[in-house]
Parts: structure tokens; C-alpha cells; sequence
């Protein structure tokens, strides 16, 4: 099934499903984007066969290979996929998803309500993708002792980074229990993987720190100074630094739905899960 | 586990709806693979009526809902 990766006329193959704004607009790459239209628009094709089944394999989608094929393979004028900053992955995702299969998306939410009644509506994507909007500034994140926190959005490298050692870690634990590990080594590995998860952690938002602006207005760009100032955060301020990057993401592109329980109601507020193995299914 | 049962079902869909499609089309089982869902969906039917022609169905002689 691999014959046509070298050919050069594989851009050729399909014809772009749909034209998107990316809330970046560019930015934050390392390898500017090929084919950004006066609009600010890049195309995306629709998935062929071949990504569809990539996207049902279990390993592909968890190591990430899954996710790099997919971008590699409809959005070919961006090079350099690691470095698609978050902000972008959700667009990304809801433009491939409209390309292929149109723009209704059905899906199903749960009320909080007493009966639990599930409530079954379908989402125009259409409607998300006009709505997508242009991230132009990262306003830098204050800290409670006047720092100054001058970040970019994570990349993609490190989210999915992050969630395949979250998986192995989890794996991990739950072999110990299988293999009737005694009580004392099962708290060993639970430290072991707390501390790989944290290290990870810390790596992956100090990595998203472009500069930190002190209160006597000295500015700090040592990556490896930033990094050991991340270490020693006491863990409500370490909080309030991960929870402002992983925010960022939402920044691009709404996702929130508002539903009416059928049973009670009563108007509530529904994400869209974009988790590639459930909305492409 | 049921997520991982599902997914194998839906793999075996595809390449069940490929094969087919190359069975009957007598194209290229490797050229389907870079068909889109939406050339899949448009290929089938059009097999689908070729098919009928070539059993010498017209398309007014198609037994559909409204006249039964």
C-alpha cells in the first residue's frame, strides 16, 4: 500500500475537500506553511482508505503515528507536523472530519439530571469551521509573585508525547497488579511512574516558555534556567502555568455545544470530543 | 476492550467494502485504497446501476416503495 508515497504526483491524487483558517495563521511554526492563500487559507483533503484504517489501529493511534499520518496525509502543506501548535490541531481535525464525511456530525451527550437521559443531536461542522478564530497575541500568564510568564502553545510532539507516556505509565501499573506484584514494590512503581509523569510534565510546559519577565524587569531566555525555575514551583502556581497552555488550545475554535435534556429541560453545555478514535468512528 | 473490538470490526468493514468494490469494478485493489469515502460512495452506486443495466433492469422497472 506504500507505492505512491514517492511519487510526485501524489498531491494530485485528490482535490482539497475544504479551504480552512488556522487560528495560528502560520505563527509558531518552524517551517513556514506552503500554499497559505491570500485569505489566510490552507487546503485539506479528505481521508482516503488507507488513513481510515490507520485511524483504527490501536497502536498507531496511541504511539501518535496515527495522527502524524492523517495531517501528513490531508494537510500536505504543512512540513513540519510536530511543530503544529495545539491551537491548530482542533480546526485541523474538524476540516479533516468535514472533507470526508460531510458536515453533520451526530453525537450524544448525558445530562447531569436524576434519569441521566441521553440526549442524541447532530452538529453542523460547517458552522465550527466559519466560526474558527484567529489566535493574533498570547497574553502573557501572571503569576501570583508578579512574574510574568511570556509562553507559545504546546506543540504537537509533546502532547502526544505526553499521552503516550501517560498510557505506558498506566500500563505499566496495571501489569504489576496482574503479574501479583506485592503491595510494597506496586508503591515503588506507583512513585516511579509519578515522578516520569511529573518530569514529563514540567518538560512539556517548560518547553512552551519562551521568555519570563521578573518584577525588576530582568528578562529570562535561559531554556534550561526557565526549566529548573518550572521544577521548583510549588504545585498550585506549576497549576495555574499547565492549565493556562492547555487553555490556549481552546482559544482557536468553539467547541462547546448547548443541549436541552429531553427528560428535564433544563439547557446545559456539551463539548465535542475530537479524541481522533471516537470522531472519526 | 470493547473499544478495541470495535475498532477491529470497523477495520474489517473497510476492507471488506475495498474488496468488494475491487471484485465487482475490476479495478485495482491497491488503487481503491486512495479512494475517498465519498468516491467509494459514489462508485458503489454507480456499480450498483451498471450492474442492473447489464441484467437488462431499466431503472422504470425497479421495484421501489412508492408502488407497493
Amino acid at each position: 500500500m506504500s507505492e505512491n508515497q514517492n511519487n510526485p504526483l501524489k498531491a494530485f491524487f485528490r482535490k482539497p475537500g475544504i479551504w480552512i483558517k488556522l487560528p495560528s495563521q502560520g505563527k509558531f511554526y518552524h517551517t513556514p506553511l506552503a500554499e497559505l492563500n491570500a485569505q489566510g487559507e490552507i487546503p485539506v483533503f479528505p481521508m482516503t482508505a488507507k488513513d481510515e484504517i490507520l485511524l483504527k489501529n490501536a497502536d498507531a493511534l496511541l504511539n501518535g503515528s496515527a495522527i502524524r499520518h492523517l495531517i501528513e496525509s490531508c494537510v500536505p502543506c504543512i512540513k513540519d507536523i510536530d511543530g503544529i501548535p495545539a491551537i491548530d490541531l482542533d480546526a485541523i481535525l474538524v476540516a479533516i472530519r468535514r472533507a470526508t464525511y460531510g458536515e453533520k456530525f451526530e453525537m450524544s451527550t448525558e445530562c447531569a439530571c436524576d434519569t441521566k437521559t441521553t440526549t442524541e443531536f447532530v452538529v453542523n461542522l460547517d458552522a465550527i469551521i466559519s466560526s474558527i478564530k484567529v489566535v493574533d497575541e498570547i497574553k502573557p500568564i501572571v503569576m501570583d509573585d508578579g512574574i510574568k510568564v511570556y509562553v507559545h502553545p504546546v506543540n504537537i510532539k509533546s502532547l502526544l508525547n505526553l499521552n503516550w507516556i501517560q498510557f505506558e505509565q498506566m500500563r505499566n501499573l496495571q501489569l504489576a497488579d496482574q503479574k501479583g506484584m506485592s503491595e510494597d514494590e506496586q508503591l515503588k512503581l506507583v512513585n516511579a511512574s509519578y515522578d516520569i509523569l511529573l518530569n514529563t510534565s514540567i518538560q512539556s510546559v517548560a518547553d512552551c516558555i519562551d521568555e519570563v519577565l521578573m518584577p525588576d524587569l530582568t528578562v529570562v531566555t535561559h531554556k534550561e534556567h526557565i526549566r529548573e525555575w518550572a521544577t521548583q514551583l510549588a504545585r498550585p502556581e506549576f497549576k495555574k502555568l499547565e492549565e493556562n497552555l492547555l487553555s490556549l488550545s481552546d482559544l482557536g475554535i468553539n467547541k462547546k455545544i448547548n443541549v436541552q435534556c429531553a427528560n428535564c429541560d433544563k439547557q446545559y453545555e456539551a463539548t465535542i470530543d475530537l479524541n481522533p478514535t471516537t470522531f472519526f468512528g | 476492550m470493547k473499544l478495541l473490538k470495535s475498532l477491529e470490526a470497523e477495520t474489517k468493514a473497510i476492507i471488506e467494502d475495498i474488496a468488494t468494490l475491487a471484485l465487482y469494478s475490476g479495478q485495482s485493489y491497491n488503487e481503491l485504497w486512495n479512494f475517498t469515502h465519498e468516491e467509494r460512495l459514489i462508485f458503489s452506486k454507480v456499480l450498483q446501476s451498471k450492474i442492473k443495466i447489464d441484467k437488462g433492469i431499466k431503472p422504470s422497472q425497479e421495484l421501489t416503495q412508492g408502488m407497493v
